[in-house]
C-alpha cells in the first residue's frame, strides 16, 4: 500500500442520518481526519440499496478502502436487514474478485454495534456473525465496539456524541482507542460498554435501573395517549 | 395447530425448496395446518426504525403492505418456522426483512426477566420458533453454533414458549432431512 490509509465509514442504521450510528460515525470521522488518514465519503447503506448505481459505488468504495468501519444497531439480536443485504452484496462481489484473481486480502473490517439493552450478552452473537463474514470474504477482523443502552444517547433525535455529555464519555474514549489502532492499520480490541452505569441494573443501585425502566415505560404510554392511541392495543388478536 | 413457514431464500436460490416441501408434508401428516411464504416473492417494505408501530398505531406498522399481513399470520400461528440459507451463522436478508416488520407484535415497554431486559408481551401467547438453516458445502460447526444461539436468544426476546434450531447441508439427502425434521417437529407436537 502506498499513500495514506483509506478509511470507509458505513452507517447501517435504518433510521439513516438521525441515528446513534450516524453520531458514532461522525465522531470517528473527525478522529480519523486528525490522524491523517484519507477518509472516503461516508455511506448510508439504506438509501444506497434502493439504487443499483449506488450499490456499485458502495462496492467500489469497499474495493478502494484499506479499513472499513460499519456502525449499525442491533435489531432482533442480529444485524438490521439493510446491513445483511449489503453484506450479501459485498460477499458476492468479493467472490467475483477472487474468480478474476483481483482480490486484495486483508483490509480491516471493524464494527460498532449499538444495542438498546444494557446487558453484554445481547451483542455477542452479532459480533460472531460479523467476524465470520470478515473471514469468509477475506477481510481481516478489525475489532469491535458494542455500545449497550445506546438509546440513552438519543441519536434518533439527531443528537451528536458531543451532545451526550457525561453519558457519551466512555463511548468517545473507546472510539479514540479504536481510531488510534485503525489509523495505524492495526486491528482494535473487541470492547463492550454500557452507556448507563452497570450498577444501575445490577448491584446495590439497581433500584435506579428500575426507576429508569418505569420512566421509559411510562413515556411510551404517554406518547401513544397523546396521539389518541392505546399503547396496549392488540390489533391482531383473534 | 397452525404453522407458518417463512422461507428466506434469496432470488434464484432453490436449495431451500426441498426442505420446505418436506416440512409441509410432515406438518400435513401430523395434522397441522401449514402455510408457506416465499418471502422474496412478496413485496415487503423495510423497517425504518421509526417506532410508529409503538407510539402512533400501536401494534401495526405504518407501511400498508404485505408486511402487516405477515405479522398478523405470525402472531396467530402456533409455530413459526424461520427457514433460511445459513448466512455467516445468521438469517438471510429476505428473512430478516420480514422479521423486522413484526416489531409491533412486541410492546415498547421493557421488562426484566431473570436479570435480563426484554420487551414486554403485547399479546398473551406467542408462537414457538423453529429455526432451520441450510448451509452450502461443508459443515462449519461455528456457524451452526451461532445460528442455534441466535434462535435461542431471539426466541427469548420473542417470548416463544418453545424453540429449536437445526442446520442441514444442501448435500444432505431427502431421507436424512426428513428424519431430522420429524424429530424436530415431535417436540412441537403438543399444544403450547
Amino acid at each position: 500500500m502506498t499513500g495514506p490509509l483509506r478509511v470507509l465509514l458505513l452507517v447501517g442504521s435504518p433510521r439513516g442520518r438521525r441515528s446513534t450510528s450516524t453520531a458514532v460515525v461522525s465522531y470517528l470521522l473527525n478522529l480519523m481526519k486528525l490522524k491523517g488518514v484519507e477518509p472516503l465519503p461516508v455511506l448510508w447503506i439504506g438509501p444506497i440499496l434502493r439504487i443499483q448505481e449506488k450499490i456499485s459505488q458502495l462496492l467500489e468504495a469497499v474495493d478502494a478502502a484499506d479499513v472499513i468501519v460499519l456502525a449499525a444497531p442491533l435489531y432482533d439480536d442480529c444485524q438490521p436487514y439493510i446491513v445483511i443485504k449489503a453484506m450479501e452484496l459485498m460477499a458476492v462481489h468479493q467472490k467475483e474478485l477472487v474468480k478474476a484473481q483481483k482480490k486484495s486480502d486483508g483490509k480491516l473490517f471493524s464494527v460498532v454495534v449499538n444495542c438498546a439493552f444494557p446487558e453484554r450478552h445481547h451483542t455477542q452473537t452479532v459480533i460472531r456473525i460479523y467476524r465470520k463474514f470478515a473471514e469468509d470474504v477475506g477481510f481481516q477482523w478489525g475489532g469491535s465496539l458494542s455500545i449497550r443502552a445506546g438509546e440513552v444517547l438519543r441519536g434518533r433525535e439527531g443528537k451528536t456524541l458531543d451532545d451526550g455529555g457525561s453519558m457519551a464519555k466512555k463511548v468517545k474514549e473507546a472510539l479514540v482507542r479504536m481510531a488510534d489502532s485503525l489509523a495505524k492499520g492495526s486491528p482494535s480490541a473487541d470492547e463492550t460498554m454500557s452507556v448507563i452505569p452497570e450498577a444501575f441494573y445490577r448491584g446495590p443501585f439497581s433500584f435506579l435501573g428500575s426507576f429508569f425502566l418505569w420512566l421509559n415505560n411510562r413515556g411510551w404510554a404517554k406518547l401513544a395517549k397523546k396521539k389518541g392511541e392505546d399503547v396496549n392495543a392488540r390489533p391482531y388478536a383473534h | 395447530m397452525k404453522a407458518l413457514i417463512l422461507n428466506g431464500s434469496l432470488e434464484r436460490q432453490t436449495h431451500l425448496m426441498p426442505i420446505q416441501d418436506i416440512l409441509e408434508s410432515e406438518f400435513s401428516s401430523a395434522g397441522w395446518e401449514c402455510e408457506s411464504l416465499t418471502l422474496h416473492q412478496i413485496k415487503v417494505g423495510t423497517c425504518i426504525g421509526c417506532f410508529q408501530c409503538w407510539d402512533t398505531t400501536p401494534g401495526i406498522c405504518f407501511q400498508e403492505d404485505q408486511g402487516r399481513e405477515i405479522a398478523n399470520k405470525a402472531i396467530n400461528s402456533d409455530l413459526l418456522v424461520f427457514l433460511t440459507p445459513l448466512t455467516w451463522g445468521g438469517y438471510s436478508s429476505e428473512l430478516k426483512k420480514a422479521i423486522e416488520r413484526m416489531l409491533g407484535l412486541l410492546h415498547p415497554s421493557f421488562i426484566k426477566i431473570k436479570d435480563s431486559y426484554r420487551h414486554e408481551k403485547r399479546y398473551d401467547d406467542y408462537p414457538s420458533v423453529l429455526g432451520i438453516a441450510v448451509a452450502e458445502g461443508e459443515r462449519d460447526s461455528e456457524c451452526d453454533q451461532i445460528f442455534k444461539t441466535l434462535i435461542e436468544r431471539h426466541s427469548l426476546n420473542w417470548h416463544a414458549p418453545k424453540q429449536r434450531a437445526e442446520v442441514f447441508l444442501d448435500k444432505n439427502d431427502d431421507e436424512e432431512i426428513r428424519k431430522g425434521i420429524k424429530s424436530l417437529l415431535a417436540e412441537f407436537g403438543e399444544k403450547k
